[in-house]
């Protein structure tokens, strides 16, 4: 942790990977509060893996021209809002079956991803980068864009909160009371797509869905209103992230693998102790 | 003549190839108080979404306070089975009673203060002002089921609409229940769907016999085992206990033909 530390003053990488650290988990932590409530980490899920997609894309446009001001996160959101909206639009007024549509973006998302990197230079390290994450090679311009993403959401969801609130309690009475529902889930959709970028940055395309479902679903353990939920889970996220950064650093571990980890540990251990004290209590 | 809180002019609405209600038609009046009872799968619910402008009719005409259904919806206040709400949802009884005030509130901001009055004084009228603060999780079926009326109470509504509100309570639950609903009827409109036909024999004075792709309106007194045979398709007979044999006064019994 001294090393952690003394390198954190050091060096600007680890400022900057301490930044987006910080960025992801507001995001992380409203959203993912919501993703829990309305049980749809599995479409969480679906739109994550599409990320690659873009992501992917952009690298193989980046390798036949120059285009600087472009990035993979740039990629990465489109892929995502797309997903959100198409996954949306299926759950809305399709008849196909939504866990159909969302496992097939799911691998088609991969899928693309893979052959627009196999046809891009440095396939395996950027593969490996964008599956796992590479916390440490945020640049400064990135950390604008998360904070541009990270502003968007927060303001979203503080000026629909109530409508937010909801449609995820109960869709049915939201609509007697003349609340789109269909535009307020897609509207969720895509704030899901929008964090799934920030997080991407921090633990990788295949593990952002543990960090948007775990220190939610940890926090909702042990509270009784979804605003205190979402403080606790962006408190929870921030500490596992940190915590994670600080102890992959020494041994050169991959940061993103340790921080799921983490965040596996703690909501293992709150469900077990709570269901042992609930059980002590009846 | 008044414009009756509800009225369906010969409405037919089918599940793809399922008819469910077929040229049906009904008229509440204002301050009425209506069971909706029918077997399973007979469309009580369907009625219950139509009315709420939820589904619409295949043909027909369905006309709330006069308006479209989707125009008299700042009217009416719905209270679904509390059954098909997440358990574990976190939020307060003070939370979901103010979701009633959406559509009233403003979209973009807090609930203001007259909103939470608003949401305190239907808490009141269901005596579960006391629990404003309290984790809508931890309160039993019976206490779920009053803080929702209150919920749909906070709408300031002139029609009441509720599906199955004692099928998850137990009796005396379901009694005192009754009562609140008896007592809001003086103030509004109250449609209740039930399967429960012991509840409604002795407490609602209206029932709309839904079976068959048809509505049958009529006192709850002159409900027989003809008309029961007639909705459910089967032998119905009309078991009248007297007090002393049940506290819980008439009682409608299925006897299967062997």
């Amino acid at each position: 942790m001294a090393e952690f530390l003394k390198a954190l003053g050091d060096y600007t990488f680890l400022q900057n990977a301490l930044a987006a650290v910080f960025l992801s988990a507001v995001a992380a932590g409203i959203v993912g509060s919501f993703v829990v409530v309305r049980r749809i980490t599995y479409l969480a899920g679906g739109i994550a893996h599409c990320v690659l997609g873009g992501m992917g894309a952009v690298q193989y446009i980046k390798s036949g021209y120059d285009i600087p001001w472009l990035t993979p996160l740039h990629g990465a959101l489109i892929a995502a809002v797309l997903a959100a909206v198409l996954v949306g639009a299926v759950s809305l007024k399709a008849k196909e079956r939504e866990d159909t549509v969302i496992s097939g973006l799911w691998a088609i998302g991969m899928a693309g991803g893979i052959l627009f990197l196999a046809a891009a230079p440095g396939y395996n390290q950027n593969l490996m980068s964008f599956l796992l994450g590479n916390i440490l090679m945020v640049s400064r311009t990135d950390l604008w864009f998360l904070a541009g993403l990270d502003l968007a959401v927060l303001i979203i969801v503080l000026i629909d909160y109530k409508q937010l609130f909801a449609v995820c309690f109960d869709e049915e009475f939201a609509r007697t009371r003349g609340i789109n529902t269909g535009f307020h889930y897609l509207l969720l959709l895509s704030l899901i797509a929008v964090t799934v970028v920030l997080l991407v940055t921090v633990v990788g395309v295949v593990m952002v869905i543990a960090l948007l479902s775990l220190p939610a679903a940890t926090a909702s353990r042990f509270t009784k209103t979804l605003p205190v939920m979402i403080i606790v889970s962006m408190l929870l996220t921030a500490t596992e992230s940190v915590s994670g950064l600080a102890i992959s650093y020494g041994p050169d571990l991959p940061a993103g693998a340790i921080i799921v980890l983490l965040a596996g540990l703690v909501y293992i251990s709150v469900v077990g102790t709570t269901t042992i004290l609930k059980g002590f209590k009846y | 003549m008044s414009i009756p809180a509800i009225e369906l002019k010969n409405v037919s609405f089918s599940y793809g190839p399922v008819p469910v209600l077929e040229e049906a038609g009904m008229v509440v009046g204002k301050k009425d108080f209506v069971a909706v009872v029918g077997p399973n799968g007979s469309g009580k619910t369907t009625l219950l979404k139509l009315i709420l402008g939820l589904l619409k009719p295949d043909k027909g005409k369905v006309e709330v306070l006069g308006l479209q259904p989707e125009d008299a919806r700042p009217q009416v206040g719905y209270v679904p089975q509390f059954a098909e709400i997440d358990p574990n949802f976190p939020a307060t009884t003070m939370d979901v009673v103010l979701m009633g005030r959406l559509g009233k509130a403003k979209s973009f901001r807090p609930f203001s203060k007259k909103d939470k009055r608003s949401a305190i004084r239907a808490l009141q009228r269901v005596g579960m002002d006391d629990a404003a603060g309290k984790s809508f999780n931890s309160m039993s079926g019976g206490q779920k089921q009053r803080v929702l009326i209150a919920r749909a109470l906070a709408t300031e509504p002139t029609l009441l609409l509720l599906d199955e509100p004692t099928a998850n309570v137990d009796t005396a639950s379901g009694k005192a229940f009754l009562k609140l609903l008896h007592k809001l009827s003086g103030d509004m409109t109250v449609v209740l769907v039930t399967h429960d036909i012991g509840l409604v024999s002795e407490q609602i004075p209206r029932c709309a016999c839904v079976g068959k792709g048809k509505i049958l309106l009529h006192p709850t007194e002159d409900l027989t085992g003809d008309t029961l045979d007639d909705l459910w398709g089967g032998d119905m007979r009309l078991i009248r206990h007297d007090q002393s044999c049940s506290s819980e006064g008439h009682k409608w019994q299925n006897s299967s033909k062997h």
